[in-house]
């Protein structure tokens, strides 16, 4: 069916293009301006105040200085172990947690919804944590203590929950009297269903374990188990010498400033090549052929 | 006896939901209120060597203290101005982000807006911050833009108190928009195409499709992400305070995240017990907030977080 | 217990290791070491049972927990370090270095002392340990070394302790606990940070070198108005409020904190003449001689100035500052070819005077300080090796690394090859240094004064080294040594000095831009006071009397 489309119609678009296309200037411009930096030459960079558009004195060597550090291909693979093994297990039981949680009210349904909840805001402290996962669970140096503290998300789960209930009730309903289990609800009927949300939640989940440092930081003591933001860190805070540091340090030449615009690229490029894939399931109406079939 | 084994009834027909639970209990227990009880800490002299069971017990004393510090208004002022700011300037344009990038029909080009908006969010804080402070000093972009239009003086914007917050929170929504977009745009995703077929048919233009469905639609979304953002009214990160703030401006900008990290330095005397304090009653307030406006929003829309 | 044995088996892997690594490089010699684990490691036993075989007593095992430093991009751990397996021959110890993540080696720290997870030897600035280092062994996590240096375990510490009172007293606490083998830097460099000028400029205007405050003043309006420099003198609010690097305050004879005069305790902010200071200040802010966005700067801001020439003159370091500054100008068309920086002397009142507020490095470095943990069940072992460090040989190989290879002696003096100075890895030369020595941070031993020049390219570098270290020792006087707070009185100093530095820092920002007028100086003293500031000065002089008394 076609209708003529009105002027006004015609005009929002219009405006809304241009829009569209000022907000990508504005937003691309920080990690183009990373990228640009990376590929400067750091003396010119030194120097250089103002918005930068192109390489200044096109190089790559800081591309070279990083990828000479032994230490990139282990934390690229522990890295992408933990995504994947920590996204897999954060989504599978928030999942559960978001369903039980979206059903109808039943005992102590509450009280379990408050109990997440206050972990939202309330937390016991990095020690106590620390005595906790190293010395009572014997997590220590283990990458497992990347995964496990931060197995559910509440707030990710809120939002998963918010997805689930959504969905119209026909739907499990209707599974329910061919007598389907909770289980099989979950996972046959709502699951597929609730693919938008899910990628949401496992966009988010998968990003926070890439940038995630602080735990391996606290937690694992072996170089060959650091995830690469870990050893990127080491780069740049270990080589980020405060130049007016009284005795040897402030008498060190600092690394050059592409250098950590590099390691900066090295560590994030990856990780937004995932969103295109999580971009799939917001097709509109991804929910209208499961209610009708 | 009867309502005894009316919720026995409850109880068993709900078996099932209480199995597929019990590992997320479980989870929860032992890792969350395993190491809460680290808390108390706040009301001790805590000595990292000395432990918990043997440290000093001294009552409310640290908490006296972050009450009569002669800073505590101004720093409470600035915490809840800065995030009740960003809170009320980024999630409007979010949503208004996300609806008008639903609305454009060329799906390539949708999906590369979407995909650039999101990158600030990707780049470093010390980055971000390193080009505000390039793009705002008096002879930046932004400066020289403003002050052809008359808004500002030349001079670097940073060192003027009241444009802090300001700087503060809009930079906030360009780092923010795009990737907290993404859970509305996935919200629009689900809502059933039949409605604006039907709208179609009545003729419905474009914006009244948007008022009367779209964001009706997105409500429930909508009303979940405040009742959370709410909670985090009394938390402001102390980075990007102290990356972006200096001495001309702390009067509108210091947040006690940042005057706590500062007096950490200052001293270079680890302040467990008193930090921890601090934390304390920032939590408390957040989840009182959170109370409140989830039974606001219980009253007015139905929905609830709990 | 069960993570000391972990690591124990971590270092008997490593061991392996090594000594596979070590015999695939052609060691040619293997030590018969005896099988029988029954001899004891105490030296006092040492049987010799048969008269054919050499027996070798076993090395002593012990960890040993550190930061990697310099040699984080190059190495896995330090264990790895060609000097370290020379040092553990040396001293028949077999030690396993255990390291925290660099990125929060303060966190990590705190955390093993919550948890009690010590190893034999941990390096920590352990001076900072919250109520002095005393506490820490009153807590039970590192042991006195005093006892154990009579009993001559650590010879050549010993010595040089007692050749050297004031280090002494610096390593000892009130209570006459010696408590780490730190670094030492008494006869190095302590002043690498002053007041850099472009040389260039100050020809251009026909000027000397600045000396006195009058000399800056001149120099500064000339860059405005002849060389129209628009901010002559720039830097970050550090270099006004932070007293390492605001030494202008020197010059009218005040300090931007805690200074010692006449054997009192004195908050220079309530000096008389720090009023002129901050007068001087503002009335050259106003006249326009200060980066106006002296303020809003970070160091980024700063450096681009100099390089663009919208600056002559800054307070930076003979590396960060001379050093990287003129590689970059010198490697940019876009710079002027006569970039050219001076160090200057501290700045001074009148001629003829001698500069007193000098930043100056306390002979013993602060960071990085080894100490015997209660951990340690070989203190004997752990001290033998940290001693080590203090030897003839030790000594060559923290500040040289192994002759032949990091370095040759060239007319008997030690000199880095090109191994450290154009690595054919591409390594810069910090990461070189930190790679195959330990001298380039601050790490149990002595820093040797050759190690500067052995990296120091430029002969301006050398020149502003001379320049400032010329009057290094007149800041012994004036500054306030490394004393230490009782845990209570840390804690008061703590609660006092938050609110007190941010309004002190916040009203002299205001004075200095003019916004706030030096009339009103007056008040200002009157908050300062009723902020307690004298209660802060009580007790740092309760601290300092202490101190004396060591």
């Amino acid at each position: 069916m076609k209708r003529k489309r009105s002027f006004g119609d015609r005009a929002f678009d219009i405006i809304n293009t241009i829009f569209m296309l000022l907000v990508i200037v504005i937003m691309a411009y920080p990690i183009w301006y990373v990228l640009v930096a990376s590929l400067s030459d750091s003396n010119y960079l030194a120097a250089y105040r103002g918005v930068l558009l192109w390489p200044l004195k096109f190089t790559t060597a800081a591309y070279t200085m990083v990828f000479k550090n032994p230490n990139i291909v282990t934390g690229y693979c522990n890295t992408i172990l933990i995504v994947v093994v920590g996204t897999l297990l954060n989504v599978f039981f928030t999942l559960i947690a978001a369903y039980v949680m979206s059903r109808k009210p039943f005992p102590g349904k509450k009280i379990f919804m408050i109990m997440m909840v206050i972990t939202m805001y309330f937390n016991g402290g990095i020690i106590p944590r620390y005595i906790l996962n190293n010395n009572w669970l014997g997590l220590g140096n283990n990458r497992l203590v990347l995964i496990l503290p931060v197995l559910v998300v509440t707030y990710n789960m809120v939002i998963l929950r918010t997805g689930l209930e959504a969905i119209p009730d026909s739907l499990d309903e209707s599974a329910r009297i061919d007598g389907a289990n909770e289980f099989q609800i979950l996972f046959k009927i709502m699951a597929p269903v609730a693919k938008a949300p899910i990628a949401v939640v496992a966009l988010y989940y998968a990003v926070t374990h890439w940038n995630s440092w602080f735990t391996a930081a606290v937690y694992i003591r072996d170089r060959a188990k650091y995830p690469l933001q870990l050893i990127l860190r080491d780069i740049l805070i270990n080589n980020d010498v405060n130049s007016m540091m009284g005795g040897e340090e402030g008498s060190m030449l600092a690394i050059s400033e592409s250098i950590k615009y590099a390691t900066i690229m090295v560590a994030t490029v990856p990780i937004l090549c995932i969103y295109p894939f999580v971009q799939k399931y917001f097709v509109k109406g991804a929910m209208i052929g499961a209610v009708k079939g | 006896m009867k309502k005894k084994s009316k919720l026995w009834n409850e109880i068993k027909r709900n078996r099932q939901l209480y199995i597929l639970f019990l590992p997320i209990l479980i989870y929860f227990l032992v890792f969350h209120y395993g190491s809460m009880y680290g808390s108390v800490i706040a009301f001790m002299d805590y000595k990292p060597a000395k432990g918990f069971l043997n440290s000093e017990w001294v009552g409310v004393k640290h908490f006296i203290r972050f009450f009569q510090d002669p800073y505590f208004g101004r720093l409470m002022k600035n915490t809840i101005a800065i995030s009740l700011g960003s809170l009320l300037v980024c999630m409007p344009v979010t949503i208004i982000f996300a609806l008008l990038l639903n609305e454009v029909r060329n799906s390539k080009f949708k999906r590369i807006v979407q995909t650039v908006s999101y990158l600030p969010h990707f780049v470093s804080l010390v980055v971000i911050c390193g080009m505000i402070k390039v793009f705002v000093s008096s002879d930046g972009i932004i400066t020289t833009m403003l002050s052809a239009l008359g808004i500002v003086e030349k001079q670097n914007l940073l060192m003027v108190a009241e444009y802090y917050q300001p700087i503060h929170i809009i930079s906030r929504v360009w780092q923010v928009m795009g990737w907290d977009s993404i859970i509305y745009l996935s919200a629009l995703a689900s809502i059933d195409q039949e409605q604006y077929e039907a709208a179609d048919l009545d003729g419905a233009g474009r914006f009244a499709k948007m008022r009367y469905i779209t964001l009706p639609s997105i409500v429930p979304t909508i009303s979940v992400m405040l009742i959370m953002k709410i909670g985090h009214v009394m938390s402001v990160g102390y980075e990007k305070v102290i990356l972006l703030y200096n001495t001309t401006t702390y009067e509108t900008a210091d947040v006690f995240s940042s005057y706590i990290y500062r007096m950490g330095l200052a001293s270079s005397y680890p302040q467990f017990s008193y930090t921890t304090a601090v934390g304390l009653v920032q939590s408390v307030i957040n989840i009182a907030l959170v109370t409140i406006s989830n039974y606001i929003s219980k009253k007015l829309k139905g929905s609830s977080l709990w | 217990m069960k993570h000391k044995i972990l690591y124990k088996r971590m270092a008997s892997v490593v061991l392996a290791g090594s000594m596979v690594m070590g015999c695939l490089t052609g060691c040619g010699e293997v030590k018969p070491s005896s099988n029988s684990s029954e001899i004891s490691t105490n030296a006092s036993q040492e049987v010799v049972e048969s008269s054919e075989t050499v027996v070798v007593e076993e090395p002593a095992e012990l960890t040993y927990y550190g930061q990697l430093l310099d040699a984080s991009t190059t190495l896995e751990t330090l264990n790895d370090m060609e000097i370290m397996k020379a040092a553990n021959e040396a001293t028949n110890c077999l030690v396993t270095y255990v390291h925290p993540s660099g990125a929060s080696a303060n966190e990590d720290f705190n955390l093993r002392i919550a948890s009690m997870e010590l190893d034999d030897i941990m390096e920590y600035s352990w001076g900072t340990y919250p109520g002095s280092p005393t506490q820490a062994i009153e807590d039970g996590v590192i042991i006195d070394l005093a006892p154990y240096l009579e009993k001559g375990y650590a010879p050549n510490f010993k010595k040089f302790l007692d050749e050297n009172p004031e280090i002494a007293k610096q390593v000892t606490t009130d209570d006459g606990v010696v408590y780490a083998f730190p670094c030492v830097g008494n006869e190095s460099v302590s002043v690498t940070n002053g007041y850099i000028v472009r040389k260039d400029f100050l020809d251009k205007v026909g000027l000397d070198d600045p000396v006195t405050i009058a000399d800056w003043e001149k120099m500064l309006t000339a860059f405005k108005e002849q060389l129209g420099v628009t901010a002559p003198f720039t830097g970050q609010t550090n270099h006004l409020f932070n007293p390492s690097y605001a030494c202008f305050a020197g010059a009218f004879g005040t300090y931007v904190g805690y200074y010692v005069k006449d054997d009192k305790v004195q908050y220079g902010v309530l000096d008389e003449s720090f009023k002129e200071y901050i007068a001087t200040m503002a009335d050259w802010y106003a006249k326009g001689l200060i980066d106006p966005e002296i303020f809003g700067n970070d160091s980024n801001t700063s450096k681009s100035n100099i390089l663009n020439s919208k600056s002559g003159a800054f307070f930076g370091a003979i590396g960060g500052g001379i050093g990287t500054y003129t590689t970059n100008a010198k490697a940019n068309e876009n710079c002027d070819p006569d970039f050219e920086l001076v160090g200057v002397p501290y700045p001074v009142m009148n001629e003829g005077e001698e500069p007193q507020f000098i930043s100056r490095a306390a002979d013993v470095r602060a960071a990085n300080q080894a100490a015997i943990t209660t951990a340690c069940e070989d203190i004997e072992a752990a001290m033998r090796y940290l001693d080590f460090w203090y030897s003839e040989e030790g000594h060559m190989m923290k500040n040289f690394g192994i002759e032949g290879l990091s370095y040759e002696m060239v007319d008997g003096v030690p000199t880095y090859t090109d191994l450290i100075l154009k690595n054919p890895d591409g390594l810069s030369v910090t990461a070189a240094l930190g790679r195959y020595t330990r001298a380039s941070k601050p790490t149990v031993g002595v820093i040797d004064l050759q190690y500067y020049y052995g990296y120091w390219q430029m002969e301006n570098q050398y020149d502003a080294m001379n320049t400032w270290n010329e009057h290094a020792d007149n800041a012994v006087e004036v500054l306030l040594p490394a004393i230490t707070h009782t845990p209570e009185e840390s804690e008061e100093v703590a609660a006092l000095t938050g609110p007190l530095s941010t309004y002190v820092q916040e009203e002299l920002t205001k004075f200095i831009m003019g916004t706030r007028k030096m009339d009103d100086w007056d008040n200002f003293i009157k908050s300062v006071k009723g902020m307690q500031a004298d209660r802060i000065v009580e007790l740092k002089q309760a601290a300092y009397e202490r101190y004396k008394l060591r």
